[in-house]
């Protein structure tokens, strides 16, 4: 090896410049004999392999030596005798601390002045750390590569001339294409729809970001995959480089949701037509009702006419010839008078039962206090006739209501607390009332004969009676009457009854606003 | 000057023989003619006016009638002149209002509900008799009073 060479005016001494570089140097750089022993060991052998000078020289460098590269100096150095040079080696050496170091090695020949070769120097650089860094990249890169060619959602990179420069696995199997057949065309080729990829390229360009942008794309097949696209370029330095394109494939989710709007729009032309039916329906059924009501007016305002003339000319005959004739005789024409009154009666109770129905009941405030006045005078004879007790506890609370229905269902209600007395008590009725949330609660309570549980219910209906007309008369439309006319003012009627202590009508009727 | 004139215009045979009992009853001074229905009735105006140029003084006019309903009696009297000027009760078993807002609409000067009570129906032909009596010109103001009776006048 030849001394380095260094400007002859210079007053520099090779040798010392030498022994600068060596101990200077962060490299290791030994000196050995051709057998392998340590000859020089310098600071930066000391680092690297952890042993000191003195530990070292003299001693064979094969000690470093790990055992599976036994055999490798030996080799280096045939090969340095025949003349290689060796330079840039990898390998391996253990520490002192037996740690596993990787080194990049160059060897070199030692030659005395006749050429002849006495020893090898070899510098060693620690390259562990470079090594684990080049293969942490490389695994790195290489998951990085697997992840975008495997992934299940379609990939691709576009260049700024709308040219396709890349696409994973799963976007050229979602299109059925090969890699030729997709990469190195315009993407716009397989697009369904012109202007959508004509916006998608004009926003990219512009710098948008695209998120979950919907589009159509034509398969190799000729089908139609819908697509939702998320995108955005990459820049660099300002120049676009590529689209980063995600594509998903939702042809299924669209399709289900297809059908979804497909089922539920049936669904729904299913519940307007069967509305529709129904409203039909409702409305033939109420005309209907309407009808049959009016029917029964009309049949009920009908038969008041020939029974008018009966009861007329049944009068006559008892009026005017009541004289003639005997005793059987003028009891036969009076019942004949009474029957037509009674039926006369209840054609009334129809046809009022029936203008409760079909007729407006407009409301207004009615002071129940004044509307006591009232059944105290309407009922002071028969009351006093029944040698009866007739109550009314007051103030009674005002209520929202119609006046003449409540006449009428008062009226009724007492009538019946009149007539159907127990022979075993003296006649005792009592009209009390308060408020309770927003209603008026009235009750008209008597100590009568009182009503069985099971017929509590039955007593509201249409002919509904209980006693025959010699017991105790009436049309058997009275409370019918009393619960339309509550119903249509928007209250209720129920009814407690024991039939030892008598019957309590309870109403339920909206309370009257308060007087502003 | 004769005596004053009712025409009952009804085509139920009892009720026209329970307001001739009552008429007998209430011994009524007036002249009672029937008329069966709304041509019938016609007739007679037209007959009795030609001959001896008499008219009614009051007309008792049923609704629901065949051949001419009260009604069509009602325009017929009311388009004529001669008869323009009649008095004309409409004497009915109806209440329906959509009746008496027709019978008024056509020009009849009173509504009357028949009564079921032959009581009733002697006291109202003895307050017409008495009315008559009193002034051929009365107007009927009776009719409006008479207690037992739903009287709808128009606008009152």
């Amino acid at each position: 090896m030849n001394s380095p060479r260094v400007l002859p005016s210079s007053p520099l001494n090779p040798a010392s410049l030498i022994a600068a570089i060596v101990e200077g140097s962060q490299d290791a750089i030994i000196a050995q004999t051709p057998t392998g022993i340590v000859l020089t060991w310098n600071r930066g052998a000391e680092r690297i392999y952890g042993f000191c000078a003195e530990e070292m020289i003299g001693k064979p460098i094969a000690g470093i030596v790990p055992p599976d590269k036994a055999d490798e100096l030996p080799r280096l150095y045939a090969e340095l005798a025949a003349g290689h040079a060796l330079q840039s080696i990898e390998t391996a050496r253990v520490r002192k601390d037996g740690r596993r170091i990787e080194i990049s090695l160059t060897l070199s020949g030692i030659y005395d002045e006749h050429g002849k070769l006495i020893g090898f120097s070899s510098i060693a650089r620690d390259v562990t750390a470079r090594n684990q860094a080049i293969a942490d990249d490389r695994r790195r890169q290489q998951l990085l590569t697997d992840f975008v060619e495997n992934a299940t959602e379609g990939l691709h990179w576009v260049g700024p001339d709308g040219v396709i420069l890349w696409a994973n696995k799963a976007e050229l199997e979602s299109l059925g294409y090969s890699a030729e057949e997709y990469i190195g065309h315009h993407i716009s080729e397989f697009h369904a729809d012109e202007p959508v990829i004509c916006d998608i390229l004009r926003r990219l360009t512009a710098g948008d970001k695209l998120h979950g942008y919907e589009a159509r794309m034509r398969a190799k097949d000729g089908s139609i995959r819908h697509v939702l696209i998320n995108s955005s370029v990459y820049f660099e330095a300002g120049k676009f480089v590529h689209t980063r394109c995600f594509t998903r494939d939702i042809t299924t989710r669209k399709a289900i949701e297809e059908e979804l709007r497909t089922a539920q729009e049936k669904l729904r032309q299913q519940a307007e037509e069967l509305e529709k039916e129904v409203s039909k329906r409702t409305t033939e059924l109420r005309q209907t009702v309407q009808s049959l009501e009016g029917m029964c007016y009309t049949m009920a305002h009908d038969l008041r006419s020939p029974l008018r003339t009966m009861q007329s000319f049944a009068q006559i005959l008892v009026s005017e010839y009541g004289p003639r004739f005997d005793d059987e005789g003028r009891l036969y024409a009076e019942r004949i008078v009474a029957s037509a009154n009674r039926m006369d009666q209840l054609i009334r109770d129809i046809l009022e039962f029936a203008r409760l129905s079909h007729t407006d009941v407009p409301t207004e405030s009615v002071d129940l206090n004044e509307q006591a006045l009232f059944w105290e005078r309407h009922f002071g004879d028969e009351i006093q006739a029944r040698g009866a007790q007739f109550k009314v506890q007051r103030p009674l609370p005002a209520v929202a209501g119609n006046r003449l229905l409540l006449e009428q269902v008062f009226t009724n209600l007492i009538m019946n607390a009149l007539k159907f007395t127990s022979p075993a008590r003296r006649p005792e009725i009592e009209i009390t009332g308060h408020a309770e949330g927003g209603f008026a609660v009235v009750c008209v309570r008597d100590n009568g004969i009182g009503i069985a549980p099971e017929h509590r219910e039955r007593i509201f209906g249409l002919f509904q009676r209980l006693h025959t007309s010699e017991q105790y008369p009436g049309t058997g439309l009275g409370l019918a009457i009393v619960r339309r006319a509550v119903d249509r003012m928007g209250g209720s009627v129920t009814v407690e009854s024991d039939p030892d202590h008598g019957s309590t009508f309870r109403l339920r009727l909206p309370l009257a606003p308060l007087e502003a | 000057m004769s005596s004053a004139w009712l025409l009952n215009v009804d085509d139920n045979r009892d009720d026209a023989l329970l307001l001739r009992h009552a008429c007998k009853k209430a011994g009524v001074r007036f002249e009672l003619t029937t008329a069966s229905h709304g041509a019938e009735a016609m007739e007679m105006l037209w007959q009795a006016r030609t001959q001896d140029g008499r008219l009614p003084s009051l007309i008792l006019l049923d609704l629901s009638m065949p051949v001419m309903t009260g009604f069509e009696v009602l325009e017929a009297l009311r388009r004529e002149p001669t008869t323009r000027g009649l008095t004309v009760a409409v004497f009915t078993s109806s209440e329906n209002e959509c009746d008496v807002a027709a019978a008024y609409g056509r020009g009849a000067d009173y509504y009357l509900s028949k009564p079921s009570d032959v009581k009733q129906l002697i006291a109202l032909m003895r307050g017409i008799d008495e009315a008559a009596a009193a002034s051929q010109d009365h107007p009927w103001a009776c009719l409006r009073t008479f207690p037992t009776y739903k009287v709808h006048k128009q606008g009152q």
